[in-house]
């Protein structure tokens, strides 16, 4: 979906399949939206067509925590 | 507010004693079980109190010694953890009625090595519900400030400011995603640091946003949190943002000169209208101290900080509610209002608008390590406010986004950064300097954040009881 799609709320809500959400509750989940839309237009004012992704951070959660026996048996595991 | 009296010692003047064996580490357990005993019943700090696990691990520890074996500065130390971090055995619940009753088979990375230096667990502290800022609708009470009750003791890591400033445990860990460690900190009036990212595991540790939550820890002193944080650091190759990096010793080069150091200050980001004057004034007073200690304080400029916000806000609700997509549509339920309205919220981003914040966090990066090069540290308030009341309004979620963070711009970047406390408001609250530095150079930031706490009064002073 192009960006004026995602910066119109009912759109974003539809495609997001959260339509059918009680009044009350879109009218909270209006209330974030709207400030935050205006946050991502900051974001694209200061970007440059050559500016690059992050790279340095990881894109996953960590795991739960392992077993002892799981960490021994992890080559270099420990400090 | 009144001088320390003996029942709050630090982390490291007990565990010197401890070593000296001139007090036992079941003595400092018991000691502390009583305070909590006494006095958790109005600050609702712990959600898990385990003073069954710390007998046993105190008795175990003295018995170390009995037999020659020290295991260093934390041998037989009383910490607490804040309620997201895995405990094998012993209920996780991230103030969340999804994770009500979870009991984790296994412990956190951090936890373990804890323990292997040979800490004692006294229980599980308060957050707000999966550690997301201000919210207050988990399934327990929320904590309370020591200072004053009737005001938030700041989040995520609100037990963890709570319970080190109250005298509830010798340290404890939080962990900072957006700033949940060093805001509590500032308003509790105790110290801590949010290393930089990949220094320690978060391996165990709930997940709110991946790419900027870090672990670290709280305590009384710049020194206690070094002695926790040498515990907690050194690479996991199972957490997959650890970073191979060189733990060094940090509290090597704690003292009281700053000769040839240079603390950057950006006007235009970290002070003005936006900061209360007690807290701008407090924090131009620290500094008048740093130069006295030797340091040069050099204007800076970092234009892009007032974006920092916005782009940590849109990485933050994208893989927030990534990693709760699935629990949130089965069960919307075991949410709270607003914490359900909030990881809603990031279904409505594109992967546009996420990858367009990475970008301007790259660039954001980049500002802020070519200032980092000029400069060994950055200085600031940690807040803008001073502890808010409970009841007033703006402490919920849905006024988040209308603020401006002081705290972003280090989490965004992933550098190191730690609030000290440096004064209180006229009404007694406490009021926290924050200092950043460059990437694994968490010894510097101790450096001076050290520096500043010996040559000022405000570590000493602790909440009426």
């Amino acid at each position: 979906m192009s960006a004026p799609g995602r910066a119109d709320f009912r759109a974003a809500v539809e495609l997001a399949g959260l339509g059918d959400l009680p009044p009350d509750e879109l009218a909270l989940l209006r209330h974030y939206f709207d400030d935050w839309r205006a946050q991502v237009v900051q974001l694209r004012a200061v970007l440059e067509p050559a500016d690059e992704p992050a790279t340095v951070f990881v894109a996953a959660p960590p795991p739960a925590g392992a077993t002892r026996r799981d960490r021994e048996a992890a080559p270099g595991a420990g400090r | 507010m009144k001088a320390a009296p003996a029942a709050l010692p630090t982390l490291a003047d007990t565990a010197e004693l401890i070593r000296r064996r001139e007090v036992s580490p079941v003595e400092v357990t018991t000691g502390l079980l009583e305070r909590i005993e006494r006095l958790d019943g109005a600050l609702h700090a712990y959600i898990t109190v385990t003073a069954d696990v710390a007998l046993r691990q105190a008795r175990r520890a003295e018995a170390a010694l009995a037999a020659g074996t020290y295991r260093g500065p934390l041998h037989g130390i009383p910490i607490a953890l804040k309620d997201l971090y895995d405990t094998a055995g012993i209920r996780t619940t991230a103030d969340s009625r999804v994770l009500e009753h979870n009991v984790p088979a296994a412990d956190a990375q951090c936890v373990t090595r804890l323990y292997d230096a040979g800490a004692v667990l006294l229980g599980k502290l308060a957050l707000s519900e999966f550690a997301t800022g201000s919210v207050v609708e988990g399934p327990f009470p929320a904590a309370r400030n020591p200072w004053n009750p009737d005001h938030v003791p700041g989040a995520s890591s609100s037990g963890s400011g709570a319970a080190v400033a109250a005298g509830l445990c010798l340290g404890a860990l939080g962990s900072d995603t957006g700033g949940s460690i060093r805001i509590p900190a500032a308003y509790c009036g105790v110290v801590g640091i949010r290393p930089t990212y990949g220094r320690v595991s978060r391996r165990g540790v709930v997940s709110l946003s991946w790419s900027l939550d870090t672990a670290g820890p709280l305590a009384r002193t710049v020194t206690d949190c070094a002695l926790l944080l040498q515990a907690l650091a050194g690479h996991d190759p199972l957490d997959p943002a650890s970073a191979a990096a060189p733990v060094p010793d940090f509290t090597a080069g704690l003292g009281p000169d700053l000769s040839g150091l240079v603390v950057g200050v950006d006007r235009e980001h970290f002070f003005g209208p936006f900061v209360e004057a007690q807290s701008g004034a407090a924090v131009e007073a620290a500094l008048g101290v740093l130069r006295g200690l030797g340091a040069e304080v050099r204007e800076i400029e970092l234009p892009l900080l007032d974006v920092a916000g916005a782009a940590l806000n849109t990485i933050h609700l994208s893989e927030a509610h990534t990693y709760h997509e699935a629990r949130i549509r089965a069960r919307p339920d075991l949410y709270g209002p607003a914490l359900r309205a909030y990881f809603r919220l990031g279904a409505l981003a594109g992967v546009a608008d996420y990858l367009r914040a990475q970008q301007v966090r790259e660039k954001i990066r980049r500002q802020m390590l070519a200032a980092l090069r000029e400069v060994d540290v950055i200085a600031g308030p940690t807040t803008g406010t001073l502890p808010p009341r409970l009841d007033a309004p703006g402490t919920a979620m849905v006024d988040r986004f209308s603020r401006r963070s002081l705290t972003a711009p280090f989490s965004l970047t992933g550098v190191p950064a730690i609030s000290v406390p440096c004064g209180f408001s006229a009404d007694g609250l406490p009021i926290g300097l924050q200092l950043a530095g460059r990437p694994f150079d968490e010894a510097t930031v101790f450096r001076v954040a050290f520096a500043y706490e010996q040559a000022t009064p405000w570590h000493t002073m602790h909440p009426q009881e």
